[in-house]
């Protein structure tokens, strides 16, 4: 593993603004609050200090945590996707502005699921396993001890202190055992408003050379059923994560390593380029 | 070159040594290499120290294998020829001494006599010694008689003998090869043990070895320059309840402690007492209880454990402890109960590290480590085996031996093939051009998303501790230095100045363009951490007191920050001039002493004590600079690094390296007591002539103090410890220490030791392996092949030239000693025309030119010349306490010397040495790339140029300051500068 690339991006945070927008408030709205969130993490972390300082102020009604949900730009924002991935689909580096999140306390829509810290840590930990399966057939995770997943779990929650501590339990994860390679690498690809694809690639091809990024994304989006990707002969689509472009012969071994958020997965979202 | 290895024999009888270093990112060898005798025969068994292995072969020999080494191997040979004149120079009367004798004249010598011991070679023929102080042009001196006590370098006429001395070096050149251990008796032997290096020191060790009529025997006379020792000296036979015992059939030694182990054929162990450096045979035997009395056939023991096999199979480990005042295992505290029975069956041989970490051959000839060993589970968790990167694969193994390992915990390439693979794959990509766009990306993104935060009207903003972006106005409380008392304050950074309020309405405010540099300290008594901020000229500066690491060290990147944005905006070049120092408490800073002017546009120097500075993370001693940025530094334990071309003390708050720097430190502490009438010495509170009860490091501390100046401190001794026990006397608290008889005087103290260690794991400085160093000189200008040139002294005299230095591989590749006949005190790098300066313990000074190393692995030591002015004016100035503090520097063909606190400047083209020209408290002089003279006391003043008188009637001058920069108490907090 990288230690410089993977430090980087341990500590990348993203602006964002939350707005509560209550449904009865008779004092007018509170004043926006303003945070960096760490990429890495998760809103199901994150809200629970954004509440509670919205309920700090005197005037207006107590939020409560399971009678809220967030949106953004008139979509319901998921929970449970990493901050930055969230950050990137809005599609914000281009611009350079905050995330808005808006806080509503009306009903929620049916397509927004509601998140608390322990459906979260079942979430990650279920990803987590899902994405060893793929790389390794599930052995790793078949043999990690309770307290590992707990502290990777926790450090997790304490996004950018507990570096180290996430840093020993992700390198078993990203070692194999006995010169065996991955199996097949855990990617997701996100295109514009649709849900994520993913497929089945692996680090290397049959030649035995490492494939790139750019050919992995290519190749997901080509195995999943055919959106619109006529622009895509011409200009190759920008592929986001962590807030840049990576470039696109990156081997996918090392984004596999290093690019990763803390549940295994790379997520890249997918910019197409306007001609 | 690695030393940590492990050495197996394999099946066949082939010795096999495996890397095992903690980090194998620094060595370049990882593989497994078989290294066979050369004439063909197999090895029973085999032990190790860091410098050799030993084995013995089928037949009872013992053979030796010396690891190659950085410093040759080396021993002089001398002779003396004498002559007699008559009518001509020539040999000697059959009444007088021999033609060729030692010095004493009585034992002849033959010079044609060629033989040496296996694995050495003659280096050159006998060539006689040439000093022009003592002997004339051929070496030859002169007197009356043989027996007369004065010899005179020139001849006269009532000169009737004259002797020379010739000398003629030999070396060891066998290195990597199996030689016959010299064995006058043609003894055979059976079984090897090895062990107390920590008790020998120096890389030395002990070697026992038990001989075929059963008795055991000890190497005598190892030493560095005769790897093989002398001869084998018999220890007295083991005696069980006075009479004698079963014969023994292994031994076996601890690799730190001076214990040997010795077993029995009826599974006894008995272990040898009072071994020691200057008695090394020790002198009885004593019995060991075994666990529950059984049957022990094979044990080895480390530092803290004991581990050993018994008949029936089972493998007990015991824990052992140790008497740290004599540097021993206090072996009686084991009982037959003490053992705890870890695993049954399986192991057939076991050998434990120095640091506790146990290896074996399990029964089925694969070798195997205990997982888990850690000082609070000594005994581990299970035997694995380890991964298999012999060649041919899947062997099978007889013996092992692991006494030069030195990691403490199993590094993690020796249980997994892929750890090992993926450090080298991240080697790889380290280069790759998509990695260094995505870092640098990932650091515009962070830099954007910061500056998008501030860049908001301060609206229900967060905290400011989760809130860490630039141009905060923050606000810090902490304590400022007036006087002699600390004050509380609050501090506000603003864009352009700290204001500071006290609680006494005191306020001051510092303009944020006049903080030059900043310097953190530790303060023991009363505790606090303290970051002096200089500012302005005469090193002004500002105390201010933090009550915990933290505070401190965010104030500082802060004011680090400052001092940082101002330097980007005033320079162009970043490594163009400057200076680098370290503090006393081996606090590095580089300073800028290149700065656009903002009038002219051009770069223009700055006096050093108004430069901008920078701390660099590292612990050091002393340091050196040179061309295109390259710098390397010692720390006090003489281990040697390379700053990381990568490095730019501009932007290092924002890239991470990740090489390690360690460093042991003994700290030391004086306990005082002042004598009073009628209750003898007692402690004392307060203070008198700057002196308290407790002192350490020439300032207060509480009694036994337990902080450490940084987190990157830790304790490696668990509590402090005499050094020794006796009381030194004096009748001056301040005064001169020494032993007193009669305990009198008006004050005692004693020295305290306990052992630190300092850690840094992203340190941008890379070690380089080498014997321990004691200065190093980077050359300021590139080599005509583009390299750097690197020179250094070790710590015992020997100059090693470091190859295949340049930016891309900063370390360099290789070291080339250079020869010397003497030990050298100090040494000078003349980059304008690659020659080497350097001065011996008795004041003679010699030059050689430095030619291309490459292919040599040394360079002759008779290339050296001598400085052919009469130098009397230096020498008489070395007194034996100035010994020690001889330094040499120069430029071009100017070459000064400065003993303690007088300079001297050599003129060597024009052959003219200047008076003694002494200076206030003078404590180094180094040379910068301009040719500037930068002389550390009190101040630092760079002499740019001299005025330079002659005498008329002799080749001397008078020297005198022209044109200075001076500096003003800017060496006060400094221990050592270099300039670029």
């Amino acid at each position: 593993m990288d230690y410089e690339v993977c430090r980087k991006v341990w500590e990348s945070h993203v602006p964002c603004q939350f707005t509560l927008q209550s449904s009865g408030g008779t004092h007018g709205e509170p004043l926006p609050f303003y945070t960096m969130l760490p990429r890495f993490s998760y809103l199901a972390l994150a809200i629970q200090k954004v509440l509670s300082s919205f309920n700090r102020r005197d005037d207006g009604e107590k939020v409560h945590s399971d009678k809220m949900w967030l949106e953004h730009n008139g979509i319901p924002l998921k929970m449970y996707i990493p901050i930055g991935v969230i950050y990137d689909q809005a599609n914000l580096s281009e611009n350079d502005s905050i995330l808005e999140i808006i806080v509503r306390t009306s009903q929620p829509p049916p397509q927004f699921q509601m998140v608390d810290r322990d459906m979260m840590e079942a979430m990650f930990m279920q990803n987590i396993k899902e994405a060893d399966y793929l790389k390794t057939k599930a052995e790793i995770t078949k043999n990690m001890m309770k307290d590992e997943s707990a502290q990777l779990w926790r450090s997790v929650c304490n996004i950018p202190d507990n570096f180290d501590e996430f840093w020993t339990i992700v390198q078993k994860l990203m070692e194999t055992s006995e010169g065996n390679e991955f199996a097949h690498i855990p990617l997701r690809v996100y295109v514009k408003n649709q849900a994520f694809k993913q497929a089945l690639i692996t680090a290397k091809h049959p030649d035995g050379s490492l494939r790139t990024i750019g050919e992995a994304v290519s190749d997901v989006l080509s195995s999943s059923s055919s959106s619109s990707t006529d622009s895509q002969s011409e200009h190759p689509p920008r592929l986001i994560s962590h807030g840049i472009d990576i470039p696109h012969h990156t081997p996918l071994i090392f984004a596999a390593k290093n690019l990763s958020y803390p549940d295994n997965f790379i997520h890249v979202v997918l910019l197409l380029v306007v001609p | 070159m690695p030393f940590e290895y492990i050495w197996t024999v394999s099946a066949n009888g082939v010795a096999c040594r495996i890397p095992s270093p903690s980090d194998p990112r620094c060595i370049s060898e990882i593989e497994w290499k078989e290294i066979p005798c050369s004439d063909g025969s197999a090895i029973c068994t085999i032990v190790a120290s860091p410098t050799s292995a030993f084995a013995i072969d089928r037949s009872g020999r013992v053979l030796i294998l010396v690891l190659p080494t950085h410093l040759a191997i080396r021993e002089r040979a001398e002779i003396y020829n004498n002559q007699r004149w008559i009518g001509i120079w020539r040999g000697t009367f059959f009444i007088d001494r021999p033609r060729f004798s030692d010095e004493s004249g009585r034992v002849s010598i033959d010079p044609s006599a060629n033989e040496i011991d296996p694995g050495w070679s003659w280096e050159d023929n006998w060539h006689p010694h040439l000093d022009p102080r003592k002997y004339d042009k051929e070496g030859w001196q002169y007197s009356l008689s043989f027996l007369a006590p004065k010899w005179d370098k020139q001849c006269r006429m009532y000169h009737l003998v004259r002797r020379r001395v010739l000398k003629r070096n030999v070396r060891y050149t066998s290195h990597d090869q199996w030689i016959e251990m010299s064995n006058e008796e043609t003894r055979m032997f059976t079984e090897l043990a090895i062990g107390g290096m920590d008790v020998m020191g120096e890389g030395g060790m002990i070697l026992f070895a038990l001989g075929s009529d059963g008795n055991i025997y000890r190497r005598d006379g190892i030493h560095p320059s005769c790897p093989s020792g002398r001869s084998w000296q018999l220890i007295s036979k083991v005696t069980f309840k006075d009479c004698e015992s079963d014969d023994v059939t292994l031994i076996s030694a601890s690799p730190s402690l001076a214990t040997l182990m010795a077993i029995t054929w009826d599974g006894k162990m008995f272990h040898r007492v009072g071994i020691t450096r200057q008695n090394q045979n020790g002198f009885s035997w004593k019995s060991i209880p075994t666990p529950k009395n059984k049957a022990v056939i094979s044990a080895s023991i480390g530092t803290r454990t004991m581990w050993c096999i018994t008949a029936d199979g089972c493998v007990w480990f015991v824990r052992l402890d140790i008497d740290e005042k004599l540097k021993e295992h206090k072996m009686e505290n084991i009982t037959s109960e003490s053992y705890q029975m870890t695993t049954q069956g399986g192991i057939s041989k076991i050998s434990v590290t120095r640091n506790d970490q146990v290896f074996c051959v399990s029964t089925r000839e694969k070798i195997e480590v205990r997982t888990g060993i850690e000082p609070r589970e000594p005994s581990g968790k299970r035997f694995e085996r380890i991964v298999d990167r012999g060649e041919p694969n899947d062997q099978k193994w007889i013996s092992i031996h692991t006494g030069s390992v030195l990691f403490d915990k199993i590094p993690d390439y020796f249980m997994s093939s892929s750890s090992l693979k993926s450090k080298m794959e991240v080697l790889q990509f380290k280069k790759a051009d998509w990695r260094l766009q995505i870092l640098e990306r990932l650091q515009e993104t962070s830099d954007r998303s910061w500056s998008l935060m501030n860049s908001v009207n301060g609206v229900g903003i967060d905290s400011p501790e989760e809130l860490e972006g630039p141009n905060t106005p923050r606000q810090i409380r902490c304590q400022l230095m007036q006087g002699e008392l600390f004050r509380s304050v609050n501090i506000t950074i603003l864009n352009n100045n700290l204001q500071i309020y006290g609680d006494n309405s005191l306020s001051k405010s510092i303009d944020t363009s006049s903080i030059k540099s900043v310097l953190p300290c530790f303060q023991r008594l009363p505790q606090k951490y303290l970051l002096y901020v200089f500012i302005g000229a005469n090193s002004d500066s500002e105390c201010f007191a933090f009550t915990d690491e933290k505070s401190r060290t965010t104030f500082q990147s802060i004011l680090e920050t400052i001092i940082r944005d101002y330097i980007c905006s005033s320079t162009r070049n970043s490594f163009g001039d400057c200076m680098w120092s370290i503090s006393s408490e081996g606090v590095v800073r580089w300073h800028c002493l290149a700065e656009m002017s903002k009038e002219s546009k051009f770069e223009k120097r700055v006096n050093p004590g108004e430069s901008r500075g920078l701390v660099v993370d590292g612990l050091f001693e002393s340091v050196d600079c040179g061309v295109k940025g390259s710098v390397w530094a010692i720390n006090q334990s003489g281990n040697l690094y390379s700053l990381s071309s990568n490095y730019n003390p501009l932007s290092s708050h924002s890239t991470t390296h990740d090489y390690k720097m360690t460093d042991q430190i003994t700290l030391k502490m004086f306990e005082y007591q002042k004598h009073a009438v009628f209750r003898g010495f007692i402690s004392f509170q307060g203070s008198q002539k700057g002196i308290s009860a407790w002192m350490c490091d020439n300032k207060p501390c509480p009694p036994s103090p337990s902080s450490l100046p940084s987190t990157n401190w830790s304790w490696i001794d668990s509590a402090w410890q005499l050094e020794e026990d006796t009381w030194k006397y004096s009748n001056n608290i301040d005064g001169v220490y020494s032993y007193n008889e009669k305990a009198q005087g008006k004050a005692r103290r004693r020295v305290w030791r306990r052992q630190a260690k300092f850690e840094l794991n992203k340190s941008p400085w890379c070690h380089v392996e080498s014997p321990p160093i004691q200065c190093v000189r980077v050359s300021k200008i590139e080599s005509c092949e583009g390299t750097i040139v690197v020179v250094v002294l070790t710590k015992d005299g020997h100059i090693l030239i470091r190859n295949g230095v340049d930016r891309e591989h900063f370390t360099g590749t290789n070291w080339t000693e250079i020869l010397t006949d003497s030990p050298i005190s100090s040494m000078h790098l003349q980059w304008e025309g690659m020659k080497l300066w350097c001065a011996t313990y008795d004041g003679t000074i010699l030059s050689r030119s430095l030619t291309n190393s490459k292919s040599s692995s040394f360079l002759s030591s008779s290339d050296w010349r001598h400085l052919d002015l009469d130098t009397s004016v230096i020498t008489d100035n070395i007194s034996p306490k100035a010994v020690n503090d001889i330094e040499l520097t120069g430029y071009s063909d100017i070459l000064y010397v400065r003993i303690k606190f007088i300079l001297f400047r050599i003129d060597t083209k024009n052959e003219t040495i200047s008076d003694a020209y002494p200076m206030d408290n003078l404590q180094q002089a180094v040379v910068s790339a301009r040719g500037s003279i930068c002389l550390r006391g009190t101040n630092i003043t760079v002499v740019r140029d001299w005025r330079v008188v002659p005498y008329t009637d002799r080749k001397a001058t008078i020297i005198a300051m022209r044109d200075v920069e001076r500096a003003t108490n800017m060496g006060c907090r400094v221990e050592s500068i270099a300039f670029y």
